[in-house]
């Protein structure tokens, strides 16, 4: 966690791309956007877990390293499927890229960690690649125009009453 | 009041509001969809120049085209290490930033994350896009140029944990930039990348490019695989 915060604090960015609070984690951060948690996802953890975790780290014992290693692959793969999947062009290539590489994370993720089981949104993930052959790029029919327009009415002020008058 | 607020309490039948709400929302986005297709009569565009006014977040008319700050800007003396490109004239118009297909491009002293940018050497598409932080912009015969520093290499002995992720676009550099300065076009960018010091001595660069990433330097990044697995 405290790696994370590392990244988030030192890293050199350009001004549009949208950041997340230094203190990310804290009570106080507040919850993230669905832009940050993106961010958060493919930029600032990965490089956080890749540093502490990756080839030519050093772990207190071999078992440490080997599982270490396992789960930041394993979170990597999932990483590299968010990455794959919000591309702003859609190819043939990239939509295979994506379903190959979100079958192994789910694959591995029982294995991995056995005391979880699947969700729905894990199952959900494998339709992706036929929109996306579909629809093409996830920004032409991802939800988040709507969720805006949520965001806007739930804004509003109301007294929770609703159709009365006051 | 704001319209908003009246509708509120005023409204006596439930949901009317919010599909108010949605019908708005929804003519809004048609709206913007139509001015923004190429088939769109002049007039509309017109209209649009209009709307982008009163709407859009203030930017100023400098960054919107990128000329008008500098025609401006007074020229000064060239920097020694500018000197070699200026072909022997001592005063140059050095704008801090320049604006470029929408993005904003700066110097390192202006605004660190937006000078860093890969490029494509010579502009050449075929080659790998190298990273670099822009130190000086400067304009020579109405056209706009960048002097960059490229990012030194990382030492051949250390192992860069990024290779291992073919769709993480990730590359361990050394943390020095080159002394020797590099011209580079604004159609040779490649796009922004960030940095961050991932040892004393290395620098990671995460390329942010959304649209290609892939095109080269995950070619050269299997290629580096390949070597690894068959040295294996």
């Amino acid at each position: 966690m405290r790696r994370i915060k590392d990244v988030i604090r030192d890293i050199t960015t350009p001004s549009w791309l949208e950041s997340v609070p230094n203190n990310y984690g804290d009570a106080a951060a507040g919850t993230l956007k669905a832009d940050e948690w993106r961010n958060l996802s493919t930029i600032f953890i990965p490089l956080a877990l890749i540093s502490m975790w990756g080839e030519g780290t050093s772990h207190p014992s071999p078992q440490d390293a080997v599982m270490l290693r396992q789960i930041l692959d394993h979170t990597m793969l999932v990483v590299s499927a968010i990455s794959l999947v919000c591309m702003r062009t859609m190819t043939q290539t990239r939509a295979t890229a994506y379903i190959d590489t979100m079958a192994q994370y789910l694959k591995d993720l029982i294995i991995l960690h056995p005391e979880t089981s699947y969700r729905p949104n894990h199952h959900m993930s494998m339709h992706l690649p036929h929109f996306l052959r579909l629809f093409g790029p996830v920004r032409s029919w991802w939800c988040f125009p709507f969720e805006r327009l949520i965001g806007q009415i739930q804004r509003l002020l109301s007294n929770h009453k609703i159709g009365e008058s006051l | 009041m704001t319209p908003v607020s009246i509708c509120i309490i005023s409204d006596l039948i439930p949901g009317e509001m919010e599909s108010t709400l949605l019908r708005s929302f929804l003519k809004a986005a048609k709206l913007r969809r139509w001015l923004a297709k190429p088939d769109c009569p002049p007039v509309m565009k017109e209209c649009k120049v209009l709307f982008d006014k009163i709407y859009l977040p203030k930017v100023s008319d400098s960054d919107i085209s990128g000329t008008a700050e500098e025609d401006t800007i007074e020229p000064v003396s060239a920097p020694s290490d500018l000197r070699a490109f200026l072909n022997g004239s001592k005063q140059v118009v050095m704008p801090a930033r320049v604006r470029h297909n929408g993005i904003m491009y700066s110097t390192a002293k202006t605004h660190q994350g937006n000078s860093l940018v890969q490029f494509y050497p010579r502009g050449d598409r075929t080659l790998s896009p190298i990273p670099a932080s822009i130190k000086h912009i400067y304009r020579d015969k109405k056209k706009t140029y960048l002097a960059v520093q490229c990012q030194l290499p990382a030492d051949n002995t250390v192992v860069d944990p990024f290779a291992l992720y073919p769709y993480f676009p990730a590359k361990l550099y050394s943390s020095q930039l080159s002394p020797t300065l590099e011209l580079v076009q604004l159609d040779w960018i490649f796009s922004h990348y960030a940095r961050w010091n991932f040892s004393r001595d290395h620098s990671v660069v995460l390329s942010l490019n959304r649209v290609c990433v892939f095109a080269n330097i995950f070619l050269q990044k299997s290629l580096n695989l390949e070597c690894l697995n068959t040295q294996a």
